[in-house]
């Protein structure tokens, strides 16, 4: 009996303890929420507080299955989950963090929060006077949260409750010790939520560039930086295509006065600037259209290279004489023939132009770089100041034509000549044919070449046939005639295997060596680093002839292998060949519109990458890939 | 014999064009009409809520919704479908959380959405709750007022003789 009455008594205690217990929980006007959908606690990342010593707490979130709650920016609908902390005075809240929240899609509506677990972490400042003696032994400090959300499926339920945590202050006989790491292991996000998804990746961030051609100069600066260019740019590897023109155009003149030189040697200018012009006119429409485009862009589309490459077939046609073409030998005199040099020097100067832009050189990087960030009348007057630059040299020669007197007399030997540079001519046609196949493949290049042959045939045909003397109906055939080849060729043949073929461009890696060059993307930048390696990145085109003529000379080199070996640097390439708006994104980073950059990141400084010089050296390369290894 | 061709050619495309004008004219004031779809009617107040459940002749519907809440968006096209759909039959309204936090606390909604039905007069009938598939909404709708107006015609039956 008397144990009967002993157990009730301590059952009833029991009883009295709880209801207790279930007193003390704030109860408020509105009952609980009608699912445990949410359980919500609060936790710290230490045993004992410390006095000035920041610690953690954190409000751990289960939410069930195929519920989410929101994120701080909830995005296009829901609530953002808050977590109102009461400090007790003289302690300090200094930071709120975040797990990176998952970006969710619900039928046409993005937001961002939480899934299955989740701890908002809150760095709390206890102040540095705290003193334990103060506190009898077992005495704690008391934290309370109010927490609310918003936790939805294929619906929503607001929810809130109170939550506190007591804490003990650190003494000599109550050592902190860290605790709950795996909850807190994952915060340390409180940023925009323009930033998820996206890898937080080194090139994502502020970029501070060392190195050539980093410095941010003036406007005035940047114009005289295009001229420069656009002088050096007559003297780069894309001058080969160029030349041909350019010495047929100077034997042309050779027999000429001094003022139809003068004439021509302007026409050129006018031609240059032109195309510079209409160059920086596009590029003006298209970003204003949202495209990114960069120097040379217009070798990224393949139709393009397929276009030059039947202009040039088609030259040097013309060169070997399949039809007559404009070479002012005695008839200079003519009017009509004048006005016919004029124009030709005009479009030369297009032709130049146009086949110099997959090369850049060096001030010319920097210039363009800086006018494609710029508004549309420094765009203009830097392009025009370029196509200034590619015209001066030739213009100065027409001007002062002193050297000229060094050719021989014009005679037999100029035909022979002008048919030599149409070998020139089919030489660049072959080069174009090998950017081609790096974009489109095999068969782009079999389809293309066989439009060439339709081109040339049709020519050939117009010409031979429709000679000075044939009729003007004969001549109207003809040309009807050899449209319908082409115009087949191209609709059967051509553009199917340009366009419509599922070839993925692939660069293999141009720098021959022993080194192995990866594709470049950020994520496997970012893991190089991690682990502590120098990683170079070669930003290269397969039309881009100062990029080979860097990857040939100098990063094939056995003094840059050896180092890139040494220092066990990554050689990532990243490809532009191809329209690529990452790449065209990272290029403006670095301040350039086009290729090449050579950018070397250093495990210990990945926000300070060092540029290389457009034109490469050997010391350059080492020289930054010593500096990036060291700590 | 050309010409009766010819006559009868003209005939026939003048029937044809005729046919199409009528056919067309007819097509219109169809159009027209679907041109004006019903609204769901957003109500702000209690007031405004007692007040059109006791002058609604049919049974209401009251969707009430909040702007931050996801399901709730995604049910309003549905809601705005079957308002076409049960035109005449159910009135369809609606009440926006963040404009009337009173009203929907005081109706006591926890879930959103949650979509009430309620007889003329203002008696709750049945809800449903969350972003449901637009057919379980048509079904429940129908089957609601089936009973609806099983309930309603006895009554009317003792009225009339």
């Amino acid at each position: 009996m008397k144990n009967i009455c002993s157990a009730l008594a301590a059952g009833l205690l029991l009883l009295c303890c709880i209801s207790q217990g279930a007193a003390q929980q704030p109860l408020q006007g509105l009952a609980p929420p009608p699912a445990q959908n949410v359980t919500v606690k609060l936790v710290a990342n230490t045993t004992a507080i410390e006095p000035g010593k920041p610690f953690r707490i954190g409000a751990d979130f289960k939410i069930a299955d195929g519920w989410h709650i929101y994120y701080k920016e909830p995005g296009d609908t829901g609530m953002p989950t808050n977590v109102d902390i009461k400090v007790p005075h003289g302690f300090k809240v200094v930071g709120v963090e975040w797990e990176q929240p998952t970006r969710f899609e619900e039928n046409g509506f993005t937001t961002y929060g939480y899934t299955g677990k989740t701890t908002i972490a809150i760095t709390v400042m206890p102040p540095d006077d705290l003193k334990p003696d103060d506190l009898k032994p077992g005495d704690t400090i008391d934290f309370t949260a109010k927490i609310t959300w918003l936790v939805c499926k294929d619906s929503c339920i607001p929810g809130h409750t109170t939550s506190d945590i007591k804490l003990t202050v650190a003494s000599p006989t109550n050592a902190p010790s860290a605790v709950n790491q795996d909850k807190f292991a994952n915060v340390g996000f409180s940023g925009d939520v323009k930033n998820i998804g996206k890898s937080t990746s080194v090139l994502d961030q502020d970029l501070k560039p060392t190195g050539s051609d980093t410095e941010d100069y003036g406007f005035l600066t940047y114009l005289f930086f295009a001229f420069i260019g656009g002088i050096i740019l007559n003297a780069m590897p894309c001058v080969l295509p160029v030349i041909s023109f350019k010495i047929l155009g100077f034997v042309k003149e050779a027999g000429e006065s001094r003022a139809t030189m003068v004439r021509l040697g302007l026409s050129y200018a006018a031609g240059t600037i032109a195309t510079c012009v209409s160059l920086a006119l596009f590029v003006i429409v298209a970003k204003y259209l949202g495209y990114s485009v960069g120097w040379g862009f217009q070798f990224q589309e393949p139709l393009f290279v397929v276009a030059m490459a039947t202009l040039l077939t088609v030259m040097s046609l013309g060169l070997f004489g399949v039809f007559f073409m404009q070479v002012g030998t005695g008839e200079g005199l003519d009017k009509l023939s004048k006005r016919k040099g004029v124009a030709g020097a005009f479009f030369t100067g297009v032709v130049a132009t146009i086949l110099s832009t997959p090369c850049t050189a060096p001030f010319l990087g920097t210039a363009i770089g800086f006018a494609f960030a710029q508004p549309w009348w420094v765009i203009l007057s830097i392009f025009f100041m370029v196509g200034l630059g590619l015209a001066t040299p030739y213009v100065l020669l027409c001007v002062n034509p002193g050297w000229m007197k060094l050719l021989p007399k014009p005679g037999v030997w100029m035909e022979n000549f002008k048919e030599s540079m149409g070998f020139i001519l089919l030489a660049s046609v072959v080069w174009l044919l090998y950017v081609l196949g790096r974009q489109v493949g095999p068969d782009g290049v079999a389809g293309t070449v066989a439009f060439l042959l339709a081109a040339s045939f049709g020519t050939w045909l117009y010409n031979k046939l429709g000679g000075l003397e044939a009729t003007r109906r004969r001549k109207a055939v003809l040309l009807a005639v050899a449209l319908a080849i082409a115009s087949a060729t191209m609709y059967f043949v051509t553009w199917p295997s340009v366009r419509g073929g599922n070839w993925t461009a692939t660069n293999a890696p141009a720098a021959a060596g022993s080194v192995t060059w990866e594709p470049f993307s950020k994520d496997a930048v970012d893991k190089h680093l991690k682990d502590g390696k120098v990683v170079f990145i070669d930003f290269t085109a397969s039309w881009c002839q100062t990029c080979k003529v860097n990857e040939a000379t100098v990063l094939a080199s056995q003094a840059v292998t050896d180092a890139f070996k040494a220092k066990g640097a990554v050689t990532m390439q990243a490809d532009w060949t191809l329209s690529n708006p990452e790449i065209t994104q990272l290029l403006a980073k670095f301040g350039r519109a086009g290729v090449p950059l050579y950018v070397v990141l250093s495990p210990h400084r990945p926000t300070q990458p060092i540029v290389l010089p457009t034109i490469l050296t050997n010391q350059a390369v080492i020289k930054a890939l010593e500096d990036a290894s060291r700590p | 014999m050309k010409s009766l061709k010819l006559y009868l050619f003209c005939a026939m495309a003048f029937a044809s064009a005729f046919a199409c004008s009528i056919l067309y004219a007819a097509d219109q004031p169809v159009k027209k009409e679907a041109e004006k779809p019903v609204e769901v009617k957003q109500i702000d107040d209690d007031k405004a809520f007692d007040k059109e459940l006791k002058d609604s002749k049919v049974l209401v519907l009251v969707d009430f919704t909040a702007s931050w809440c996801g399901p709730c968006q995604q049910l309003k096209p549905k809601i705005e479908q079957l308002a076409q759909e049960f035109k005449g039959k159910i009135l369809f309204t609606k009440v926006e959380e963040t404009v009337a936090p009173g009203l929907t606390q005081q109706k006591g909604i926890r879930l959103w959405p949650t979509v009430k039905l309620y007889a003329p007069g203002g008696k709750e009938v049945s809800e449903s709750v969350g972003n449901r598939n637009i057919d379980d909404l048509r079904k429940w709708l129908q089957s609601e007022l089936d009973a609806y107006n099983k309930s309603v015609q006895p009554k009317q039956q003792k009225k009339n003789p």
